[in-house]
């Protein structure tokens, strides 16, 4: 059991090397000059390669991947070539905002799809489950920048009744701070609402099949009660994992959101940055989200033989 | 004997495929993102000019006036209360209020707090009024003014600049503003370790002398007509912040004072009541600037009423916003920045003077403006200046207009009968989509005489550099500003008109025999005959050589809530708000 944990602690070790390799080296490929963007079409060159020098970015590629590299390893991310703030606190000011909208966009994606798959497999072959089926469909096919801008055309121009756009911290009051999240969250948690409806739709359907559902119904019991208690709890099972890959296609998926709704998270960021060839940015936040999924594979890793006997077991008889 | 449990998907598999689709998503976000999208651009260096009427973009442009030489008073009343063409929200047309805060959505983020080195027109925007500089550009009447400074004087047989400081003027730490601090900044822009783009525009300065507390002389070879404008760029700061100013907040002198900038969420200023010049106290308390990228976004703020006033939004949609009671539309006459393009001299085709008179002839600039730029702008082209410039060559206006058959011919004449072994492409940024408009209207008229360029669109950073480093490029639209400066610093800085290093074009000072000649005298000499003249001169020069051609001058739009007041656009993004004031 130990030899396990320490030989996959160290295994994480190249696999991080390996995530730097690409990160750093995929960022630094992308052409354009940090220096020429900062200092501005009009400066002499040799303004622009004082700067390059001030940046370290005349030294060899390996110079500055070893550098940068070193600073990793100490847990200096490095600064901004332009703001010159800190990457640690660029992400810590932008990540609270995009893990808001993830979650809420979650939360609005599990409120559509929840009893939207329940009744359309309850009813399969319906009106009403032909119709979620070509809302789903049509939410599939609509991008999200789309549908930002239209729910800010219909809530905030015409109606209104929410901001067009902008952040409003939770420090400023829970209620302007949802007020700035909803439609956000709708834009995002609506795509979101159809694959997950789908999913359920597929997975409580195989259940209601299953034979353990018959012996349910033998045995007599209300039909509401073989449905929530059996169907939709078994059926949500798998239904949680999905749920689970999709908070990582929101986090993901924000970067247009947070573009169209102008909040200053963690897409914004990095898009910024990557227009503006602010390596240090770029590569500081990719390195670190990448670091944090393979921590908390390793951490999973670690705690499964804890939680699940089987597996230790398994991995002990070999 | 296998007893793990096969789950239908494991918590490890969960989490890679979770890391998978935020790697995957987040890299297919950045990259949908940074395809071609609505004008609201990343970062590029140029922008619009100045206010007008709606109605009437063209009409209100006024002349300018040529630059002071001499001594000259220091104004006592706020720049925009000298306005001369009214906008279309008149500051008389309602009882201002005091007080309130201003919320002003921005087409960028800024992305640095440098005053010197920070190119962006969005950060020009801001901090314009945190520091105080020598000089300003009346956005009215393009003049060029005293704003720090209270007097400028030629001295010493013309080659001195005497700069004269009002005394009692304080820095927001509370230091006092000396000669001393404005000697360490032009010293500090000359200083090639600085970093700033803003050291050609100083160039003719050899030395910065300290006379007393509030006396300086600047000492240059020769009067230099270019310098009096280029101080409005300069930012003074005090000396004892330094030069490593990016990761300090501003301290300047300025009627606003920095309070804080959230990255890609806002820039906030906060009156400073203690403004040594009291005819510029601001009248609002409180200004915050909210940078949204996407276009559609600003201009639903407005149009909702959460943001006052939307800066620089795309004529496309100013009929549109034109017809919508809840806003005012103000817009630029078009002056200040005009439509040109870059054609690469160091190597065929456009080595070849036919072939760079053939571009000139290639667009048509009715059909452009009218259909993409909503019939605003001006085709009065050929030239940095339009025909309400004091400096503007009238002769130049039938030096090109649009003539496909003379295109061809001037083909013809540069050895590429009906296109034959002619290869050049376009060259166009993502996310200006007035570059492609010009570009693809381009492509159709040389491809109806026998060559379609390919158009190759690639990321600003890469255009830049592309043609500001490695000058792989054949031609590129732009659209360069400075057209209401004076010639001298239109002529002596850019990347269009000087001939130096960093033209874009390859235009070196032989390149056009007399053009040097002719700055050089239009800048170092006070009568304006003779400046007329000069730069008459180097006009005709340049449609004979075209370097670039320019296809007509751009405007710019902005919107407001009826209750701002007080709001016009200046030219060059320099934008005081000090007279903007809010009814709520």
């Amino acid at each position: 059991m130990t030899r396990y944990l320490i030989i996959r602690a160290v295994g994480v070790i190249p696999t991080l090397i390996g995530i730097s390799i690409l990160v750093f080296g995929i960022t630094y490929l992308i052409p354009g000059d940090p220096a020429l963007i900062m200092a501005g079409s009009e400066a002499t060159p040799e303004v622009v390669a004082n700067l390059r020098q001030q940046w370290g970015l005349d030294q060899p590629v390996y110079i500055r991947y070893l550098s940068w590299l070193g600073n990793m390893v100490r847990g200096n991310l490095g600064d901004s070539y332009f703001s010159r703030q800190t990457v640690t606190q660029l992400v810590g000011n932008a990540l609270p905002v995009t893990l808001e909208l993830a979650i809420l966009s979650l939360l609005v994606a599990m409120l559509i799809a929840i009893p939207t798959g329940i009744v359309s497999a309850v009813k399969a072959g319906s009106w009403f489950d032909l119709g979620a089926a070509a809302l789903a469909f049509i939410g599939l096919s609509i991008p999200s920048f789309w549908l930002g801008i239209m729910l800010i055309y219909v809530f905030a121009v015409h109606l209104q009744q929410l901001p067009a756009g902008g952040f409003t911290p939770l420090s400023a009051g829970l209620w302007p701070n949802l007020q700035s999240m909803i439609l956000p969250s709708i834009a995002l948690g609506t795509f979101a609402s159809t694959q997950l409806m789908r999913y359920l739709r597929a997975s409580l359907l195989d259940v209601l099949h299953a034979d353990y559902i018959r012996t349910s119904r033998a045995k007599g019991l209300r039909e509401r009660s073989v449905l929530l208690r059996h169907a939709v709890r078994n059926a949500l099972i798998p239904f949680t994992t999905v749920l689970g890959v999709q908070m990582g296609y929101l986090l993901g998926g924000t970067v247009i959101a947070e573009s169209v709704f102008a909040l200053p998270g963690i897409g914004r960021l990095v898009l910024t940055a990557v227009l503006n060839r602010d390596y240090q940015v770029a590569t500081g936040i990719i390195f670190l989200i990448a670091t944090a999924f393979v921590l908390i594979n390793l951490v999973v890793d670690m705690i499964y033989p804890i939680l699940d006997p089987r597996v230790r077991l398994a991995r002990s008889g070999g | 004997m296998e007893t793990r449990v096969k789950l239908p998907l494991t918590r490890r598999a969960f989490l890679t495929r979770a890391a998978i689709g935020l790697a995957a998503t987040l890299g297919t976000g950045v990259l949908a993102a940074c395809a071609p999208s609505a004008p609201s651009a990343p970062a590029k260096p140029a922008e619009p000019a100045k206010p007008a009427e709606a109605a009437k973009p063209a009409a209100a442009a006024p002349t300018q006036a040529p630059i002071p030489v001499t001594a000259v008073v220091q104004p006592t009343a706020a720049p925009a209360a000298a306005a001369a063409p009214a906008p279309t929200q008149a500051p008389a047309a309602a009882k201002p209020s005091a007080g309130g805060t201003l919320t002003v959505s921005q087409s960028v983020d800024i992305n640095t707090l440098h005053p010197w080195i920070g190119t962006l027109n969005v950060w020009k925007g801001i901090k314009t009024d945190v520091y105080d500089q020598l000089s300003f550009q009346d956005p009215a009447t393009f003049e060029f003014k005293p704003k720090l400074a209270k007097s400028f004087e030629w001295v010493d047989n013309n080659t001195s600049l005497l700069v004269t400081l009002p005394s009692g003027v304080m820095f927001h730490n509370g230091e006092k503003l000396t000669a001393e601090d404005v000697k360490f900044t032009l010293d500090s822009i000359l200083d090639q370790q600085t970093g700033s783009w803003l050291r050609g525009f100083l160039a003719p300065i050899k030395e910065v002398q300290v006379v007393d507390e509030t006396h300086l002389k600047l000492k240059t070879a020769n009067i230099e007509a270019q310098l009096i404008p280029a101080f409005s760029y300069v930012d003074i700061s005090p000396k004892s912040m330094g030069t490593d100013l990016a990761k300090k907040n501003p301290v300047g002198s300025g009627p606003f004072k920095f309070v804080e900038w959230v990255p890609n969420d806002r820039i906030v200023l906060e009156k400073n009541a203690q403004y040594w010049d009291q005819a510029r106290i601001p009248k609002v308390d409180k200004i915050i600037f909210k940078p949204v990228t996407e276009m559609q976004t600003r201009l639903s703020q407005v149009l909702a009423g959460n943001v006052d006033l939307v800066y620089d939004f795309a004529l496309s949609e100013v009929p549109r916003m034109q017809a919508d009671k809840r806003v005012v539309v103000t817009l630029n006459p078009p002056a200040e920045q005009s439509f040109a393009m870059y054609l690469n001299m160091r190597k065929p085709p456009f080595d070849k003077v036919e072939m760079r008179q053939a571009m000139g002839w290639a667009l048509d600039r009715e059909a452009f403006f009218k259909n993409f730029q909503s019939g605003i702008g001006s085709t009065v082209g050929n030239s940095p200046f339009t025909d309400k410039h004091w400096a503007y060559e009238p002769k130049t206006a039938a030096a090109y207009k649009f003539d496909p058959d003379k295109v061809g011919q001037l083909m013809e004449k540069a050895g590429f009968p009906k296109g034959q072994g002619l290869d050049f492409s376009l060259l166009v940024p993502n996310g200006y989509p007035e570059f492609k408009q010009i570009s693809t209207m381009l492509q159709a008229t040389f491809a109806s005489l026998g060559f379609q360029p390919q158009i190759e669109e690639v990321e600003i950073a890469q255009w830049s550099q592309r043609l500001n480093q490695s000058r792989e490029f054949f031609a590129a639209v732009d659209y360069p500003g400075r057209g209401t400066a004076d010639p001298a610093l239109t002529y002596s800085a850019g990347l269009l008109y000087p001939p130096n290093p960093a033209n874009i074009c390859g235009l070196a000072p032989e390149t056009m025999p007399g053009y040097v000649d002719a700055l050089k005298e239009g800048a170092q000499t006070t009568d304006q005959a003779k400046r007329k003249e000069a730069y008459s001169k180097a006009q005709m020069l340049w449609v004979e050589h075209l370097p670039g051609p320019v296809f007509g001058h751009r405007s710019a739009a902005h919107a407001a809530l009826p209750g701002v007041k007080g709001f016009i656009p200046h030219a060059a993004f320099q934008q005081s708000w000090t007279d903007v004031s809010v009814e709520k």
